[in-house]
C-alpha cells in the first residue's frame, strides 16, 4: 500500500498538469466547446478517480485521513475543488468549460505543494481526536467551505480580469473563452453561499469540540490542561482570541456580509466581487501566515 | 453529363454596387427566369441573387445533334436581356462577370455556401440564401438530379465549415458587435432593460438583434414620439414581442429620457443629434437613482457621438463607441481570415468526394451501355449463322461467344470502375476521362447516361 500511495502521490500532480495543459491549449487556441468537452470530461473524471484512490491509499497507509496537516489538507482541498467544479459546473454548463484552465491550475498547484511536502510532516502518534467523528466532520465541512471559497475566488479573479479587458477593449482569449460577467458573478455568489454554509457548520462543530472534549485528548488541552477544571469553560472562550479562530470568524463574517449586502442592499457586480475577494484574501492569510504563527492550535502532529 | 455544368457570376469581387443592383433578381424575377431557361437554354438551372452577387448555374440544353451549344456567354446575354440592360451597356457589364465551368463552378458554389467568398468573411446569412435559391429552383422544377446533388453537397460542405472552424464566430457587423459585447456583460438578456435612443436604421437593426437574443424589456426614446412608436411596433410585431410573458415595451419622448435612464441596464444611442444626448451629469444622476450596482452598459453607435466620452471614467460603466466596436469587428474578421485555409481544406475534401460520387454515377450507365452494345452485336452475328448450325453447335457457339465477350469486356470494365488518381479532382477527372474515351470509342449514344 505505501508503494501505491507514493506512486499516486507522484502521479497526481502530473495528471493535473496534463489537464492544465489541455484546458490551456483549448483556452488559447479555441476549440469548439463540444469537442473540448468530449475529451475534457472523461479526463477530468479519470483524474478525480485517481485522486480518490490516492486519498484511500494514504488513509490506509497512514491510518488517518488527509486532514492532520496543512499539506494533507491541500490535497483534500484540491480534490474537493476540482470535483465540485467538474460535477456541479463543467458537466452541467458548457459555458464554464473556459474556466477549467484556471480551476485545474489551482488544483494542480495545491496538489503539487501537497505531494512535495506531505512527507516532511508525518503524524507519528494518532491522537484520539483524529479518530473522532465530530472532528472529522468539522474538518470535512471546513474543506468543503474553503474549496468553495477558492472556487469563488477563481470566478472573482476572472470577473476582475474580464472587467478590465472589457474596459480596455481587449477582445482576446479572456473575452472569447470566459463566461459573461453576470454568469461569473452568479457562479461566484453561489460558491460563496455554499462556502458560507459549510464554514458555519465547521465553526459550530469546532465550538462543540472546544467545549466538550477533555483536555487530554485535545491538542487544545496543551494550553488548557494546566488550568483548574472550573476554568475550562472560560478557557474555551479565551480560545476565541486565538489568531486562527479570529481569522476564521473574520472570514466567515466577510462572506456573510457579502451575501447580506447582495440580498438586502442589491450590491452587485464589481463591488460584490471585491467583497468576496477580500474574504478570500483573509482565507489565504488564515491558511498560511496564521497557521505558521498559530502555536500548537490546529496542529495534530 | 455533369461536366457540362457552367456558371456565371457578378459579385462584389468585380462589380460595384451600382452594377450589382441592376442585375439583382427578386424572387419572382428569378422564378420567371428559371421558367424561361428551360428547356431551350438549360436542362437544370439555379439562380442565386443577393445584394452582393447574382449567379446563374446551368446544365446547358442538348441540341438535336447531341452537342451543348449554350455557353457562359449565352447565359450572360440572357441575364442582361432579362434585366433590360441596354445594348450599349452590355459590353461594359460583361466585363464584370466571372465565367466558370464544371469543377470551378462546383468549387465556387461550395465557397459561396460556406461564407469564404462573402464580402464579410464567414457571413452567416449566405447559407440560408443558397438554400432559398435551391428551394426556388426545386419549386420551379429547374433543379434536377445533378443540381440537387450539387446543392446538398454544398450544404454539407458549409455545415462542416461552420462546425469544424471558427469562420462564423464573433460579430462581424457594428450592430451585432454591440449586442455581442453586451452579452459578455449580461449573458441572460431576458431580465435586462434595454433603452434605445433614436429611431433610424441603425437603431432598428440593434433593436432587432437584441430581441433575437431574448430581450423582452425594450424602451425606444426618440425626438419624434411617433417615429419611435412606429419603430417599436415594427420590431415588436416582427418578433411577436408583446405576446411574450413579462414583456415590457414602450416608446417615449426624448424629454422623458432622464426618467427612463435609471431603469435601464443597457443603453444604445443612435441618433443624428449634433451634440451629446447623454452627458456625464445626466448619467451620474441616473446611476445614483438606480436600485442596483450592476454594470451600466452604454453603446454609442452615432456619428457624431451621442454620449459624452468622459462617462467612460465612471466606475461600473461600460461605454463603447463606434470605434471600440469597429476594433472588435476588425479583430473578429482577422480571426476569421485565419480560418480560411482550414475551411478551404474542408471544401476541397468535399469537392473531391462530390466529384468521385458523380463520376461513379456515370460509370454504371456507361458499363451498361457498353455491355448492351456488345451483346447486340453478338446476338446479331449469332442470328446470322443460326441457319448454318445445328442446335448443339449453335448452343456451343452461343456459349463461346458470350464467354469471349465477357472476357473481352472484363478489363475495360474493371479499369472504368477504378479511380487511379489521388487527392483533389485527380481521381474523378481520371475516371471521367476514361468514361469519355470509352463512350467515344464505342460510340455510346448516352441514352442510359441520361436516365
Amino acid at each position: 500500500m505505501p508503494v501505491i500511495e507514493i506512486i499516486l502521490r507522484t502521479l497526481l500532480p502530473a495528471l493535473y498538469a496534463g489537464l492544465v495543459f489541455y484546458f490551456g491549449r483549448t483556452f488559447f487556441r479555441p476549440l469548439d466547446v463540444a469537442r473540448r468537452l468530449k475529451y475534457a470530461l472523461p479526463a477530468a473524471y479519470a483524474v478525480i478517480a485517481v485522486h480518490a484512490l490516492y486519498i484511500g491509499a494514504y488513509t490506509a497507509t497512514e491510518h488517518h485521513e488527509l486532514l492532520a496537516t496543512i499539506y494533507e489538507l491541500m490535497s483534500l482541498i484540491a480534490f474537493t475543488l476540482f470535483a465540485v467544479y467538474v460535477f456541479a459546473e463543467l458537466r452541467l454548463s458548457k459555458e464554464t468549460s473556459g474556466t477549467g484552465f484556471f480551476v485545474a491550475a489551482v488544483a494542480f498547484l495545491l496538489q503539487l505543494a501537497s505531494s512535495l511536502t506531505v512527507g516532511s510532516e508525518r503524524v507519528t502518534e494518532i491522537k484520539p481526536l483524529l479518530k473522532d467523528p465530530i472532528f472529522n466532520l468539522h474538518v470535512t465541512t471546513s474543506v468543503f467551505g474553503y474549496a468553495a471559497f477558492i472556487l469563488a475566488a477563481i470566478y472573482g479573479g476572472l470577473y476582475l480580469l474580464l472587467y478590465r479587458a472589457l474596459r480596455r477593449n481587449e477582445y482576446g482569449a479572456l473575452f472569447e473563452q470566459i463566461p459573461s460577467l453576470s454568469r461569473l458573478e452568479r457562479f461566484g455568489t453561489r460558491a460563496t453561499a455554499v462556502g458560507f454554509v459549510f464554514l458555519t457548520l465547521a465553526i459550530a462543530l469546532g465550538g462543540v469540540l472546544l467545549t466538550h472534549f477533555p483536555p487530554a485528548s485535545n491538542p487544545i488541552g496543551s494550553i488548557t490542561g494546566a488550568m483548574p477544571a472550573s476554568w475550562s469553560m472560560l478557557s474555551s472562550y479565551s480560545m476565541l482570541l486565538d489568531p486562527k479562530i479570529l481569522m476564521t470568524l473574520l472570514v466567515w463574517l466577510v462572506f456573510g456580509i457579502t451575501l447580506l449586502v447582495r440580498q438586502f442592499w442589491h450590491v452587485e457586480g464589481r463591488r460584490l466581487v471585491l467583497f468576496w475577494m477580500s474574504g478570500f484574501a483573509l482565507t489565504v492569510i488564515s491558511m498560511t501566515i496564521v497557521n505558521m504563527i498559530g502555536t500548537n492550535f490546529h496542529s495534530f502532529l | 453529363m455533369p461536366q457540362s455544368l457552367i456558371s456565371v457570376s457578378i459579385s462584389h469581387h468585380r462589380a460595384p454596387v451600382e452594377v450589382r443592383e441592376r442585375i439583382y433578381l427578386k424572387e419572382p424575377e428569378a422564378r420567371a427566369l428559371l421558367d424561361r431557361m428551360r428547356p431551350e437554354i438549360a436542362r437544370e438551372a439555379l439562380i442565386l441573387s443577393t445584394c452582393n452577387r447574382t449567379e446563374l448555374f446551368a446544365l446547358p440544353a442538348i441540341a438535336h445533334d447531341g452537342s451543348e451549344q449554350v455557353t457562359s456567354e449565352h447565359l450572360i446575354e440572357f441575364l442582361l436581356v432579362a434585366k433590360g440592360i441596354p445594348h450599349s451597356e452590355t459590353g461594359q457589364f460583361k466585363d464584370y462577370f466571372e465565367r466558370m465551368s464544371y469543377c470551378d463552378s462546383i468549387l465556387h458554389l461550395f465557397r459561396v455556401a460556406s461564407g469564404t467568398d462573402s464580402q464579410i468573411i464567414g457571413d452567416q446569412q449566405i447559407l440560408s440564401q443558397v438554400k432559398d435559391a435551391f428551394r426556388i429552383a426545386t419549386e420551379s422544377g429547374a433543379s434536377g438530379s445533378i443540381l440537387t446533388k450539387l446543392a446538398h453537397a454544398a450544404f454539407r460542405s458549409a455545415k462542416r465549415v461552420i462546425s469544424e472552424t471558427s469562420l462564423m464566430t464573433g460579430a462581424a457587423t457594428i450592430s451585432f458587435a454591440a449586442v455581442e459585447l453586451t452579452r459578455k456583460i449580461y449573458d441572460d438578456l431576458r431580465s435586462r432593460h434595454v433603452l434605445i435612443i433614436g429611431a433610424g436604421e441603425s437603431a432598428e437593426l440593434v433593436a432587432k438583434h437584441f430581441i433575437e437574443r431574448g430581450v423582452t424589456k425594450l424602451t425606444i426614446a426618440n425626438r419624434t414620439l411617433g417615429r419611435g412608436s412606429e419603430l417599436l411596433d415594427r420590431v415588436a410585431q416582427a418578433s411577436n414581442l408583446r405576446a411574450q410573458a413579462g414583456s415590457l415595451c414602450h416608446a417615449i419622448d426624448l424629454e422623458a429620457l432622464q426618467d427612463a435612464l435609471p431603469l435601464a441596464d443597457i443603453v444604445v444611442s443612435a441618433t443624428s443629434a449634433p451634440g451629446y444626448v447623454l452627458t456625464r451629469d445626466v448619467v451620474q444622476a441616473a446611476i445614483k437613482k438606480r436600485n442596483t450596482s450592476s454594470p451600466l452598459v452604454l453603446i454609442d453607435i452615432a456619428v457624431p457621438r451621442d454620449i459624452d466620452p468622459e462617462i467612460r471614467r465612471l466606475p461600473n460603466v461600460f461605454l463603447k463607441d463606434i470605434d471600440d466596436l469597429r476594433a472588435m469587428v476588425d479583430q473578429n474578421l482577422e480571426r476569421r481570415k485565419l480560418e480560411i485555409p482550414k475551411a478551404e481544406t474542408i471544401i476541397r475534401e468535399e469537392l473531391d468526394n462530390f466529384l468521385q460520387t458523380l463520376s461513379k454515377l456515370e460509370v454504371g450507365p456507361t458499363i451498361k451501355e457498353l455491355r448492351e452494345k456488345f451483346e447486340a452485336i453478338r446476338r446479331e452475328e449469332m442470328d446470322r449463322h443460326r441457319s448454318k448450325l445445328d442446335e448443339k453447335s449453335f448452343a456451343m457457339m452461343d456459349d463461346m461467344t458470350r464467354r469471349m465477350m465477357n472476357r473481352l469486356l472484363h478489363q475495360p470494365m474493371v479499369s472504368l470502375k477504378e479511380s487511379r488518381g489521388a487527392g483533389f479532382q485527380t481521381a474523378s477527372d481520371d475516371m471521367m476521362t476514361r468514361i469519355e474515351i470509352v463512350r467515344k470509342l464505342f460510340a455510346l449514344d448516352g441514352a442510359a447516361g441520361e436516365e
